[in-house]
């Protein structure tokens, strides 16, 4: 069983398995090896606020760890803030309309929705620095992970050109760039979009309307920023550059989960998929042997028929299967830096 | 149960144990002679997509298809289904609808609260999105209104929040597992659903292996003697912010489980 380190590496998973612990045990595992690594966490639950210590005001930074829980390297690491990177966005794009928007900045509050597009996006930003040899990303749980991936495809369809011609022409500041014409007009009747508006306008007061115009071309206005985190799909596709881990664990039953999550992320991610099983009990348990019918036998009798189950179901599914046992400890350093030592049996 | 409510929303990290839970609630009440159903949102997305609301386990099951929450609200509004389904299939308003997730949750939460108007008698119990989209379930209603500021979505939003935050109505229950992280997790998830708006919210831990009935802990692996020494101090550092305790049941059958769990989960409601 071997695998290399790629550029990207991300972990995904059903939610409570373990995805941001062993996201950071990897993250350490390789800065112990010298690498140069950020990690980036776009969980808005933000478990690795609580395991690296970090607080809420540094949300959005990338923080430099010295000597991280003691251990002889450094590890850069980011809590995602979409009202960060959304400021990101501004700068790069020369466009303050985009932070001045009252529409966006409610959509770029923590949860505002806005996060998984956003986080695209902050990956990118970060890849174009190139100066780490690895970007180790934890994302959002289950489904919400492809929420990450169709970003790609709602920012394609929303930047598509046929729009941005639209805006252009209902954008009042934007009228000195407007195509004119036969085709615009064409367009905008083929689109729906006028008649559209015309509707919105009578359902949600003409003054909504405008402040979403505003908010559209602001959008718009960074839209070079949006559309160079669609290079991001071939890189996650590429299993030269991408290492795809889909976490789950043993005490959870969530394997109709991960096989859906793992086809859906199919159409978007590396077929270099590794599956992580946390929490494995199994092959301690099974030297222990009471065939008895009492409740502790039925207890240990149903955590191996549970594990074996998830590994049954999902074996054929993944190239490599890796394995990590429940650390039974109170503390989440502990689990951390033990999860760390694992990988070197891989 | 005198206290009971009419809108259960069940949330937590995924895996805790929310689709069993949910069951189990729904399955409670229908034995407690309610009319509850099991309820659940299809996607986030605006898509055609066969809804299946087949009974589960036995219980009753609703689920919602956003494309036909969205088609009927806006047929409503223009008084045109026809207008309503064209608008709802123009690719401006589903480029807009996908990435405005938030948005996609109102129109849910619109529509939970219309069959529950529609139904006095009824009692929904929602499984809802693991816990950080949880909250963005809960910021839609407040960043709307914050959106709209005024005309008829800004009061059809308004009457959403009013309904869902009136009294007896709503209480959001989430789910957690004995460990450190987990339950920290779900006090800081109450917390924030706190801060958002006032909603009844309670903490449920579920999973509990010390709680098996005749557990004799020097009887089994040294491994999960440690397990349990470890839940056992985990759960005494919470016992305040738990307010019930679900058994780790070791059954194979899914049907099994929610029927035990149900007999546990009567002060949950």
């Amino acid at each position: 069983m071997s695998f290399e380190m790629k550029q990207v590496e991300i972990f995904s998973g059903t939610g409570g398995v373990g995805k941001t612990t062993l996201a950071t045990s990897r993250a350490l595992f390789l800065a112990e090896q010298g690498k140069k690594v950020l990690l980036i966490t776009i969980d808005p639950a933000k478990r690795l606020k609580e395991i690296m210590g970090l607080d809420d005001t540094q949300a959005g930074e990338i923080v430099s760890i010295q000597k991280p829980f003691d251990l002889d390297c450094e590890l850069d690491v980011e809590l995602m803030s979409a009202h960060q990177t959304i400021r990101r966005i501004a700068a790069k794009s020369e466009s303050e309309e985009v932070l001045n928007s009252r529409i966006l900045r409610i959509l770029t509050k923590p949860y505002g929705g806005l996060n998984e597009i956003l986080a695209l996006v902050e990956l990118q930003l970060n890849l174009e620095k190139n100066i780490y040899d690895v970007i180790v990303l934890d994302t959002p749980p289950g489904s919400h992970f492809l929420d990450f991936l169709e970003g790609i495809d709602k920012i394609r369809d929303f930047f598509d050109q046929s729009f941005i011609d639209i805006f252009n022409y209902l954008d009042e500041s934007k009228k000195s760039r407007l195509k004119t014409g036969r085709k615009l007009v064409t367009m905008m009747i083929s689109s729906g979009v006028k008649k559209l508006l015309d509707y919105l306008g009578k359902v949600t007061g003409v003054g909504f309307v405008e402040d979403f115009m505003k908010a559209i071309g602001a959008i718009y206005s960074t839209q070079s920023t949006f559309v160079k985190a669609l290079d991001l799909q071939q890189k996650l596709k590429s299993p030269e550059s991408a290492n795809w881990f889909l976490t789950t664990s043993v005490d959870q039953n969530k394997i109709v989960d991960a096989i859906k999550l793992k086809k859906n992320a199919n159409n978007y991610i590396t077929t270099q998929s590794i599956l992580a099983i946390n929490k494995t009990l199994a092959s301690e348990l099974k030297s222990w042997q009471d065939d008895d019918n009492s409740v502790e036998s039925k207890l240990v009798k149903n955590l191996i028929w549970k594990e074996n189950l998830l590994i049954q179901s999902l074996e054929s599914e993944f190239k490599e299967i890796i394995r990590f046992p429940e650390i039974i400890h109170i503390s989440p350093i502990e689990h951390v830096t033990k999860l760390k030592d694992q990988w070197k049996e891989f | 149960m005198s206290n009971q409510k009419r809108f259960y929303i069940v949330t937590g990290k995924g895996g805790v144990g929310k689709t069993l839970a949910s069951f189990a609630l729904a399955k409670r009440l229908i034995d407690d002679g309610h009319n509850a159903k099991y309820l659940t949102f299809s996607s986030g997305k605006i898509e055609k997509k066969s809804n299946d609301s087949s009974p589960k386990y036995g219980i009753p099951h609703i689920e919602l298809n956003l494309q036909d929450c969205a088609t009927e609200y806006v047929a409503r509004k223009m008084k045109s289904e026809t207008i309503a389904k064209w608008v709802v299939k123009t690719p401006f308003f589903r480029a807009l609808i996908n990435m405005l997730p938030g948005f996609s949750y109102l129109i849910y939460l619109g529509k939970t609260v219309d069959l529950l108007q529609k139904d006095p008698g009824l009692t929904l119990i929602l499984d809802s999105p693991s816990s950080g989209h949880a909250l963005t379930m809960f910021e839609s209603t407040v960043n709307y209104q914050e959106i709209f500021q005024s005309g008829l979505l800004f009061d059809d939003t308004n009457k959403v929040i009013n309904q869902l935050y009136s009294d007896n109505f709503t209480k959001t229950i989430i789910i957690s597992l004995p460990t450190m992280m987990a339950l920290n997790e779900s006090i800081e998830l109450k917390e924030e659903i706190n801060q958002i708006q006032y909603i009844d919210t309670t903490i449920a831990c579920n999973n509990i292996m010390s709680k098996i009935d005749g557990l004799i802990l020097e009887k089994l692996p040294k491994i999960l003697q440690d397990k349990l020494s470890n839940e056992k101090e985990v759960l005494s550092k919470f016992t305040e912010h738990i307010a019930s305790s679900i058994t780790y049941f070791s059954e194979e059958e899914t049907s099994k489980v929610i029927n035990l769990m149900s007999q546990e989960v009567g002060d949950i409601l």
